[in-house]
């Protein structure tokens, strides 16, 4: 599909529009943040609690640091973690589904099982407990997400593989001599990619929600801010400092809704058809 | 079958078989089988076209991709140009597919959806590493012969954005590219409006004259059979019930399911149809797991004996290389 | 006339999409007699099946609309009736059968539930075994307890015919109905239809692409091309000396088991687009004896013989004149 026709029909999805626009939104800031920032993150030595006024639009926390350019920021962070977690998952997923969808038989029952053993697990405590005994830092954090968000992807890329193995053009290639690689990459792989698609971004909201949560409880990365353990440290001030915990809060709900609709954008415009049901 | 010194058998099928497991259950071994095609023979000479024909279910389909080792038989021989194909591995294969080609019913599926055409039609080259030197020119020539010309405009189009019948021909241009033998055709214009059909089986008889290209026609419209094929085998339930010259069958039908076909068939003419004795089947086709005993068409057969109950006709000769399967006709 | 039980004049239904206008249905006439069987033939895409939708006003809205046009069944105009009373009218004045049965039957509710639910007045000889038995199948007690997936082909167009005909409607509207089945099995449900209107007195609109079987069912046939009917008469002059070379190419492009031909005769090109039809004749693009007039002006459906009507400038001699008054 051309890329023009495809912008025109995603654009019909208002709500999937807006979202798209504020993803870019957040994206530039992440990118900008060290421009952006009025004020170096870490460094102390503003007056402590100061509510949202000119000069601290989001206010000061208690070590008097500015909440803006915390919040940038942490914007960085949220977006790295979901968008590699979310990749690492795809390839993860792609890799597994792809074999077990296109070998079927008992390869495709012993992977299949081990991808629902895995779709099972509470992933979030599962987290937790890998990263307390393995030790936080933001790759470990990106690859245990990423280790656990893949049975999805391998599902619906499986699924993909089994519809289109069986289509005729695939048949064609046997027919011509094609090797099992060369179909697998060539002929049917391109057509699993896009729902993947669909499916990873959604996967990145839920990463980004996972690190959060992970930071909150104290097992982020201490090198760096992110939207979790802001709102970690909020918590205790909540009643006397409201916008400790607000801005953080309403950044990620923002950018987590945003992914969602746009994922369902994405996903209108590749199945045209579940949409008008 | 009976064929003159100068005619060159291609093809060689004998006692071809293929039966599927029926998945009863998770984890279950299945002792029961869809008996798709039950032991069938025939052979195929240059230059001829064979049209299997038959109802779904009959086992058709399942012979076209047999033939072309894109599944394994359970029992039987398939000789092509002289050698055993399911003996044949790795080179030697791949070398002998350049030889067979198929074309599909559904112009959709039959195309990688998110090729463009020059991908598609390059394809067969890459894989046989022919000199690629004049690859787009080689896309081109072949394009024009299929009847999509100026080529240009179709080079960059993606399946979608043909019409049914110019799909077709892309597959048809697929299926050509490496000058092969045998093209299987499997229901190949069946999908096609009959303007469109009439293209397309034009286009196909003349590829066939002027590459001496051998057909294996796979199709339930007994009117492409009669304009298209020298010989036919009509298969009802995994079986070939009667096989032979294509005029010989269509005027003097011998086997009842064959007589019943061609009643069936409506004729574009409104006086021949309403002068037309129908002959109407009761019920519909048993089920390839359970097939009747004694012979298959019994249960539907208006001419039904006890003996057809019991035993199993087998293919007798006819005289003129007709053959069929049938008590009536001992 | 009394006799005309359908009478369908200036249709048009367009659909909006957002790349334009599609005409699917561009100012089509025909009418169907009391127990009359009327074909309507034409290639895929050439807007037959939504002629049929229009007149059971269900052409799905939006994109579709019908936006001129009437449809006299006796002597109240369809597009006059609202939803309520149109839904009275389905089923007991006009019914209509589709290609693919699966679609139009609820899988999960038993045959014999599905065609009670639109039994208007059961009565002793008018229940669902009787309707079931009625339409040739075997084992209607059985039948009528099962669900439309454990059934055949066949036998799922048998009962769409059943319930079709519960209310026995005067007229019947056969889309393809036997497109989707086997030769041996469209043979036997084209004989079923044959039989219920010889029984009935049912007059038959059939809807198909398939010329033989509109030689073999029908008294009279429309050709349909890219929106509009291009030929309409009785069936013998219509195959026997068709007047528009849109319909002599379908005939003679169209195969036969009755005799072989050695070149086959196409009609070159392919159907246009009906986003942006041709201007003129819509066919003059594939008109082997197409004029400059066919380009400019729109042929008219002229008498050419009595009861064979044509819309072609060939036929039209004093064609440029009229246009001009």
């Amino acid at each position: 599909m051309r890329f023009y026709q495809f912008w025109l029909r995603f654009r019909k999805n208002r709500a999937a529009e807006i979202s798209f626009y504020c993803i870019l939104v957040f994206v530039s800031l992440a990118l900008l943040a060290p421009w952006l920032s009025p004020y170096d993150p870490f460094a102390l030595g503003q007056r402590p609690f100061l509510p949202p006024q000119s000069g601290h639009l989001m206010g000061t926390d208690d070590l008097g640091r500015d909440t803006l350019s915390r919040v940038l920021y942490g914007t960085r962070v949220s977006l790295m973690v979901g968008v590699l977690a979310a990749a690492t998952s795809l390839i993860i997923g792609t890799a597994v589904g792809s074999v077990s969808g296109y070998s079927g038989g008992f390869v495709d029952e012993l992977l299949m099982r081990a991808t629902e053993y895995v779709l099972v697990i509470p992933r979030f405590f599962l987290a937790l407990l890998i990263v307390a005994m393995m030790g936080t830092g933001i790759t470990k954090i990106v690859l245990v997400i990423g280790f656990l968000d893949w049975p999805e992807i391998a599902r619906v890329v499986r699924a993909q593989f089994l519809t289109f193995k069986e289509r005729e053009f695939v048949l064609a290639a046997r027919a011509m001599g094609l090797k099992n690689w060369e179909i697998i990459f060539t002929e049917i792989l391109p057509n699993a990619i896009p729902p993947a698609i669909v499916v990873g971004s959604f996967l990145v909201a839920r990463a980004i929600l996972l690190e959060a949560g992970l930071s909150f409880l104290g097992l982020g990365d201490p090198e760096l801010i992110s939207w979790g353990m802001l709102l970690s440290d909020a918590q205790e001030r909540i009643w006397f400092s409201m916008w400790l915990a607000i801005f953080p809060g309403l950044a990620m709900s923002l950018l987590v809704l945003s992914i969602n609709l746009f994922g369902d954008g994405i996903n209108d415009v590749l199945n045209p058809r579940l949409k008008e049901k | 079958m009976k064929r003159t010194d100068e005619t060159e058998t291609i093809l060689e099928i004998s006692g071809l078989k293929k039966y599927f497991p029926l998945r009863e259950g998770f984890f279950s071994r299945s002792s029961r089988f869809v008996r798709a095609v039950d032991g069938i023979s025939f052979s195929l000479a240059r230059k001829e076209t064979m049209a299997l024909v038959g109802e779904s279910g009959c086992g058709k389909s399942t012979t076209a991709k047999l033939v072309l080792r894109l599944i394994e038989p359970t029992a039987g021989t398939i000789r092509f140009l002289g050698r055993n194909v399911l003996e044949l591995g790795g080179k030697e294969l791949l070398a002998l597919r350049r030889e067979m080609q198929i074309i599909f019913q559904d112009t959709f599926a039959s195309l990688n959806p998110r090729k463009r055409v020059r991908e598609i039609l390059s394809q067969p080259f890459r894989n046989y590493r022919m000199d690629t030197g004049n690859l787009e020119e080689k896309v081109a020539e072949i394009l024009e012969l299929v009847g999509l010309s100026p080529p240009a405009i179709f080079l960059d189009r993606h399946p979608h954005e043909l019409s049914g019948g110019q799909r077709q021909r892309v597959g048809i241009a697929r299926a050509l590219a490496l000058h092969p033998t045998l093209i299987v055709a499997d229901e190949a214009v069946s999908a096609l409006d009959v303007s469109v059909k009439a293209q397309i089986l034009d286009l196909m008889k003349r590829l066939q004259r002027q590459f001496d290209l051998s057909f294996l026609f796979i199709t339930h419209d007994l009117a492409v059979v009669r304009s298209l094929a020298d010989q036919v085998a009509v298969m009802y339930l995994g079986l070939i019930v009667e096989r032979g010259p294509v005029r010989r069958v269509f005027s003097n039908p011998l086997h009842p399911y064959t007589q019943a076909l061609l009643s069936a068939t409506p004729v574009p003419n409104p006086r021949l149809a309403r002068q037309k004795k129908r002959m109407l089947l009761k019920g519909d086709v048993p089920s390839p797991v359970d097939p009747p005993k004694g012979c298959r068409f019994h249960t539907r057969c208006p001419f039904v004996m006890s003996r057809c109950r019991e035993e199993e006709p087998e293919l007798k000769e006819k005289g003129d290389g007709l053959v069929v399967a049938c008590f009536l006709h001992e | 006339m009394e006799n005309i039980l359908l009478d369908v004049r200036g249709l048009k239904t367009y659909f909006h999409i957002s790349l334009g206008v599609v005409r699917a249905v561009d100012g089509v006439n025909l009418c169907v007699s009391k127990g009359e069987a009327v074909g309507l033939v034409g290639e895929s895409g050439c807007g037959k099946t939504m002629t049929a939708h229009s007149i059971m006003k269900l052409v799905p809205s939006p994109p579709g609309f019908i936006e001129e046009g009437e449809i006299w069944f006796r002597n109240t105009d369809l597009l006059r009736l609202g939803e309520q009373e149109m839904r009275k009218f389905r089923g007991r004045e006009v019914s209509m059968v589709f290609q693919d049965p699966m679609t139009y039957l609820n899988p999960v509710m038993k045959v014999g539930k599905q065609i009670a639910e639109v039994l208007v007045s059961p009565t002793r000889d008018r229940t669902v075994i009787k309707l079931l038995e009625s339409v040739g199948i075997p084992d209607p007690l059985k039948v009528a307890d099962q669900y439309p997936h454990e059934l055949s082909g066949g036998m799922r167009q048998r009962v769409l015919i059943a319930i079709a005909m519960a209310n026995d409607p005067p007229l019947l509207i056969a889309d393809e109905p036997t497109t989707a089945l086997d030769v041996t099995i469209q043979a036997q449900i084209l004989d079923l239809i044959k039989t219920i209107k010889t029984e009935k007195g049912t007059s038959l609109l059939l809807i198909t692409h398939d010329l033989g079987i509109v030689a073999e069912m029908c008294d009279r046939v429309y050709v349909m091309y890219a929106g509009k009917i291009v030929e309409s008469g009785d069936v013998f002059s219509i195959f026997e000396e068709p007047l528009h070379p849109y319909a002599q190419g379908l005939l003679r492009s169209s195969l036969s088991i009755a005799e072989f031909r050695e070149n086959l005769e196409t009609i070159e090109g392919t159907v246009p687009n009906l986003l942006d039809p041709p201007s003129g004749c819509r066919f003059h693009p594939r008109c082997p004896m197409a004029m400059s007039v066919c380009k400019e002006k729109e042929p008219s459906l002229i008498q050419e013989k009595p009861g064979h009507e044509v819309s072609c400038w060939l036929y039209e001699k004093d064609g440029r004149d009229r246009n001009h008054s």
